[in-house]
């Protein structure tokens, strides 16, 4: 195998697939990037057996043929190289030689016969998003993570459905950590068929997509064989489905009989970001006394000390007390960018439901502790 | 360590093991695949290569060997060239998963870990592996956290459990296995086998295969072939049994002097502690003084042959037999923690005794 490609396409490859090639897997290999040259291109693929990438690129190509290489090593070496074009000729034995001239690497490749296959993805129907809300919709599941221990799959992944609203279909991502419950919807053009199973994308998956969608232009999306598929023009990441059940999450979005209190945006922000200075590893819960139109908040951590805040809100409903962490209320308010948001309160055992005032698309469901 | 061997092995564990291979070309044949299989057998019976070889074989991409329940005489029979199978040999199959014990346990932990990748199916194969190694090793609550996993068994995926017997097993576990017993290997297959990489001649290969009972390994260790033993086992067996006959005869000729016998325990506690090599010699040398008294032919250490008849000849019929249980209750005594010097210090002055009721 011999070619030689534009250098900065080459790195900019090779710096989305940082994510994947570093996860640790039960495979060395899993740390290589394949490197594929045919005819004029190039096609790369990363793949730690949950999350593949796969893009093609143009390059002279002189001789066919397929490397497995170490992809921060790779990466490294091409971010230095001081030429725009970057040659590559594997010369025997799986040494590869990079650069020519005054700079020449010689890195050993692995065999790439035992690079992971990429799964074969036939038949798929692609649906349409607007890149900058799709990015939108991974960010919102993203910012709910788990633990590194983490064994339940509702948790580990987040949930990709159709619903079907008056005004027309939308796609909808739900995710949680059982504590809070983050819901977005998002439009789309085309037929969307997903398969009957849950679909359950793992968050480590799209924190990886996450790097590859565009802040303009459209993408493709699709699921199908276990796997969702999101494409650009030459790049595609496939990521495996976690196989599970999905909790009835529309329980915890339900505020049919809840109470809605407007309130402004950045200063109940600011309100909370007081308020969790004084929040420790034991002591999470700040006490929401819901009044006559009056919120008083206070924290009581006994290795610390104690806060008070007093709200003015126009609740006319019965008074009760509850308990919340003022972490999720600032990760929410994060994602809802509208200057008021509504909180819809019950009473001490209901969730506390966020949206941004006439913003339906995102929610974010923060559970009460017990007081 | 690369989990597979070349081709022939799966020729040698077929002739090591041949109801094995019956059973799991039975399964094969069937095209009904078991959740769970358990091997059972000692070591180096060949349990975790004929798990690969099974997982190979299902997996196979092959042409003749693409379905497995096709007519076929040996389905346990994977080509080594498909992808699936060179992968395999190269021990860098994702959908191969071994589960071996971490410090002598399979912790808890290890097996929630099998949660998460039984949560997404099968990488690039059908039928995923998971191979627990020494399951035995599991503790209670790690062994019911399988058991769950056995009673709903996810798609595409097949377990492997290994053990040396069944003690230690959950029933309920036991109860949801295919179990396949592995026979110790028969003794002459395996010096045929050594005696391929050895340079030693063939009667110390026999010896070393006696001496250890037919386990490799630790034959393996007193031929030398062991690389990550330091000890020249060859010579050290000729210098314990030197020293330990040199015991003995002090004994018989009535010197009583304890140096010997402390220096002996000291030299042998000094190092490493690792005692079960010379024990195992020291066992097989008494056993063979007192064979010798009535079946010369059956004595193991037969370049020795001369030494243990003059030692045979001096002692009291009954004299040996009663080391060889002041032996065992030495290595009990040691395995429940005594101090091994002080251990064998008491039986090495047992040896270096005058026989009672015999003078010279
Ligand atoms: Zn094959």
């Amino acid at each position: 195998m011999k070619f030689s490609a534009d250098r900065k396409k080459l790195s900019g490859a090779l710096n989305q697939v940082q994510g994947i090639t570093s996860r640790k897997t039960n495979l060395s290999i899993t740390s290589d990037v394949l490197i594929k040259a045919t005819g004029s291109e190039l096609v790369i693929t990363a793949n730690d057996l949950e999350t593949v990438f796969c893009g093609t690129y143009d390059a002279d190509v002189e001789s066919d043929g397929m490397i497995s290489i170490n992809s921060k090593k790779i990466f490294e070496i091409i971010k230095e190289y001081p030429d725009t074009q970057l040659p590559v000729n594997e010369i025997e034995n799986r040494w590869v030689e990079i650069g020519e001239g005054n700079i020449q690497y010689h890195i050993v490749s692995s065999d790439c016969e035992n690079f992971p296959e990429t799964p074969i993805i036939e038949n798929i129907t692609f649906i349409e998003v607007d890149s900058i809300q799709f990015k939108k919709m991974v960010d919102v599941a993203s910012v709910i993570g788990f633990s590194p221990d983490e064994k339940r799959i509702y948790v580990l992944g987040a949930l990709l459905e159709k619903v079907t609203e008056e005004n027309g279909d939308l796609l909808r991502m739900v995710s949680t950590d059982s504590r809070r419950l983050n819901c977005i919807d998002i439009p789309y053009s085309g037929d969307f068929d997903p398969p009957e199973e849950t679909i359950i994308i793992p968050k480590k998956g799209l924190s990886e997509l996450s790097k590859f969608i565009d802040s303009q232009g459209t993408m493709q999306i699709g699921v199908k064989e276990n796997h969702f598929i999101a494409k650009k023009e030459n790049e595609m990441v496939m990521i495996k489905l976690l196989s599970g059940d999905y909790p009835d999450y529309r329980r915890v979005l339900n505020t049919e009989s809840f109470t809605p209190i407007e309130i402004n945006r950045t200063m109940f922000f600011l309100m909370m970001k007081r308020m969790s200075i004084l929040v420790s590893e034991d002591y999470k819960s700040v006490i929401f006394n819901f009044k006559k139109n009056e919120l008083v908040v206070t924290i009581t951590n006994p290795e610390i000390g104690e806060s008070k805040e007093e709200f003015s809100i126009s609740y006319t409903g019965e008074p009760f007390e509850s308990a919340f962490n003022p972490k999720f209320f600032m990760d929410a308010i994060n994602v809802i960018k509208n200057d008021t948001i509504t909180l819809h309160v019950k009473d001490s055992r209901n969730p506390c439901v966020v949206q941004g005032s006439d913003n339906t698309q995102l929610i974010c469901a923060i559970m009460a502790m017990s007081v | 360590m690369p989990p597979l061997s070349p081709p022939s092995r799966a020729a040698i564990l077929r002739e090591k093991q041949p109801h094995v291979i019956t059973g799991l070309e039975a399964i094969l044949h069937s095209g009904r695949l078991p959740n769970a299989l358990l091997f059972t057998g000692n070591c180096n019976t060949g349990k975790k290569e004929a798990a690969h070889l099974f997982a190979m074989s299902l997996n196979c991409r092959a042409p003749g060997n693409k379905d497995a329940s096709a007519e076929k005489k040996e389905p346990l029979a994977p080509c080594m060239h498909c992808v699936s199978c060179k992968k395999r040999v190269a021990g860098m199959h994702p959908d191969v998963i071994v589960i071996t014990p971490e410090k002598e346990k399979i912790k808890i932990a290890q097996i929630r870990d099998i949660y998460t990748i039984i949560s997404s199916p099968p990488h690039e194969s059908a039928q995923r592996m998971i191979l627990v190694v020494d399951a035995h090793t599991m503790n209670p609550e790690a062994g019911n956290a399988l058991l769950k996993i056995l009673e709903e068994p996810p798609p595409g995926t097949f377990f492997i459990l290994t053990a040396r017997d069944l003690s230690g097993l959950l029933p309920t576990i036991i109860s949801r296995c295919r179990h396949l017993r592995f026979q110790a290997t028969p003794m002459a297959v395996m010096i045929r086998e050594l005696q391929k990489t050895t340079d030693a001649a063939p009667e110390y290969t026999a010896i070393a295969a006696a001496t250890a009972d037919g386990n490799m390994e630790m034959t393996r260790q007193f031929l030398n072939l062991d690389a990550a033993c330091t000890t020249d086992w060859i010579r050290r067996r000729q210098w314990l049994i030197a020293a330990i006959s040199q015991l003995i005869q002090n004994g018989v000729r009535g010197i009583t002097q304890a140096g010997p016998a402390l220096f002996l325990a000291e030299r042998l506690t000094r190092d490493t502690g690792e005692l079960e090599m010379p024990l195992t010699l020291i066992n097989t040398w008494l056993r063979d003084i007192m064979v010798m008294a009535h079946d010369p032919e059956q004595v193991v250490n037969k370049d020795f042959f001369t030494q243990l008849q003059k030692i045979s000849d001096s002692l009291p019929g009954t004299r040996a037999a009663q080391w060889i249980k002041a032996l065992n209750r030495a290595e009990k005594r040691i395995k429940s923690n005594a101090t091994p010097r002080l251990v064998l210090e008491s039986f090495f002055l047992e040896l270096s005794s005058v026989p009672t009721g015999y003078t010279i």
